[in-house]
């Protein structure tokens, strides 16, 4: 069992849909985000290119945030996701700098969506799971996997341009994905096998 | 499997500079590989206060590498992994070294232990602390060289450059602690190690940009940056300039001129140059740790 997921970047259209499902089920803090949209322009006119690339944690199958956490706070667990225990992190930061996407983020100190009004009543519930001093990323919404519900991102995208499923089932509809539309990993050479794959 | 890299060759524009290492892990480093070789090297020619010194700096690479920690109470987890992280290693190392070295300084005080343990026992204590001393400097520059994805960290140069920077230092603080009268030692016979460290600093420096500057994405920016870019004042003047050159003439003028080096003169000028070189030092890992570009730029 190995989840991943396969995002169709001919079908997102960039609207940020992803970024906002993740915030709005993981109440990430302001200027965290699990799952963000890169956007790059390319070319001159006339041939202008504009693309946009969805980024989140990987769940690499060989994740150098694991091998370089020095505390064992950072684990790959069976399914193949990759988590951070918040009871055994100490905010070293080494996972942060090891990640090569930029998928992690070191939650400093507490602040508030709406300066100056204190924590709205979704922020102090939300904030409960976002303990400061500590490092954070995305667990591929195991909360809602354990319900059988997709990640919120997936489960979110208007475009419908995310899929999810299990990459060591070859009958699943990632695998095929991948398989029939030549899926490809972000920065394959980097040695750190991703679970998450794109199509162009 | 297929692989298409169609976009990937479009995306690799911005460089991303990592900015979770700062201030803190610099100070962590420097008075890490400092205290590792001033208590090596103070150890090999008995000179208990460098020993002391040694080790109180490195305590200070404890606190800061504390102080940079988001859950200071839970430290001792850092202890964890050293199979895989260096941190862990370089934490298991300055414990080592630290405990080790008071042990050995208490032991060869006038007025402490040293009547309850033999000299042969007393030499292990002494061996141990100096091992965990050299692996402290070496942990300094493997924990940057090991981050695969920052290609200006990830060379062996910089092990090898922060090695040579922590004895430069040691020396230093030596001539420093000769300068301001705290020992009576002859330590004139550092001046040559220490010049020919100042070179070798300078040489790998030089080495070590340029090869950085003709390597893949990443390397080259961080080095841009350290040349060109923001860094360059701290880089080019603090370093370069105040932490190498100027150090280098002074050591070769107090060389040449005071050959018998007896007088007072070269003692005042090796403590300002070796002064210098602590400046240079500092500034060598802040400015490294500030060029920190990630490969991919994203």
């Amino acid at each position: 069992m190995r989840y991943g997921m396969v995002i169709d970047l001919k079908r997102c259209i960039g609207c940020y849909g992803c970024q906002i499902f993740c915030k709005s089920e993981n109440a990430t803090p302001p200027g965290i985000l699990w799952s963000r949209v890169l956007f790059y322009e390319s070319g001159s006119y006339p041939d202008v290119k504009k693309i946009h690339i969805p980024l989140l944690c990987m769940h690499c199958k060989e994740p150098e945030c694991v091998r370089k956490c020095p505390t064992g706070a950072t684990t790959k667990r069976p399914d193949g996701i990759v988590t951070v225990d918040q009871t055994k992190c100490m905010g070293c930061k080494s996972c942060v700098i090891a990640c090569p996407y930029r998928a992690r983020s070191f939650h400093d100190k507490e602040s508030e969506y709406f300066p100056g009004q204190g924590l709205t009543p979704y922020e102090r519930v939300g904030y409960r799971k976002h303990p400061t001093g500590l490092v954070e990323k995305c667990d591929f919404c195991s909360s809602r996997l354990q319900e059988g519900l997709e990640p919120a991102c997936v489960a979110g995208c208007m475009a419908k341009a995310r899929y999810f499923g299990d990459l060591d089932d070859p009958d699943s509809k990632v695998s095929k994905l991948i398989r029939d539309y030549c899926g490809f990993q972000l920065y394959p050479e980097l040695g750190t096998y991703p679970s998450v794959y794109y199509l162009v | 499997m297929m692989v298409n890299n169609k976009v990937l060759p479009e995306i690799r524009v911005n460089p991303v500079i990592q900015k979770e290492w700062g201030w803190p892990i610099a100070m962590a480093v420097f008075f890490g590989g400092l205290g590792g070789g001033l208590f090596l090297l103070s150890e090999f020619v008995f000179i208990k206060i460098g020993m002391v010194l040694g080790i109180v700096s490195m305590c200070s690479s404890v606190v800061f590498l504390l102080l940079d920690l988001g859950k200071r109470a839970r430290f001792w987890r850092v202890f964890y992994k050293p199979r895989t992280s260096w941190l862990s290693r370089g934490a298991i190392s300055l414990t080592g070294a630290v405990a080790f070295g008071i042990l050995y300084v208490a032991l060869s005080s006038d007025a402490g232990l040293s009547f309850r343990v033999g000299p042969a026992l007393k030499s292990v204590i002494g061996s141990t602390a100096g091992l965990f001393a050299f692996l402290v400097v070496l942990y300094t520059g493997f924990l940057l060289s090991a981050s695969r994805f920052i290609p200006i960290w990830n060379t062996l140069f910089l092990p090898i450059q922060f090695a040579i920077y922590a004895f430069l230092g040691g020396v230093d603080v030596i001539f420093i602690i000769k300068a301001l009268g705290w020992i009576s030692v002859d330590v004139m016979i550092f001046a040559p190690i220490a010049t020919g460290l100042l070179i070798a600093a300078l040489v790998l420096l030089g080495i070590y940009l340029v090869t950085m500057f003709f390597c893949r994405m990443g390397a080259k920016q961080g080095a841009i940056l350290l040349i060109r870019g923001n860094l360059s004042p701290l880089f080019i003047w603090g370093v370069f300039v105040i932490g190498l050159i100027i150090p280098i003439g002074i050591d070769l003028l107090i060389i040449f001129l005071f050959p018998n080096l007896t007088t007072l003169v070269p003692e005042t000028l090796l403590g300002i140059s070796a002064t210098l070189t602590l400046i240079g030092s500092f500034l060598y890992r802040f400015t490294l740790l500030k060029a920190g570009v990630y490969y991919p730029p994203i």
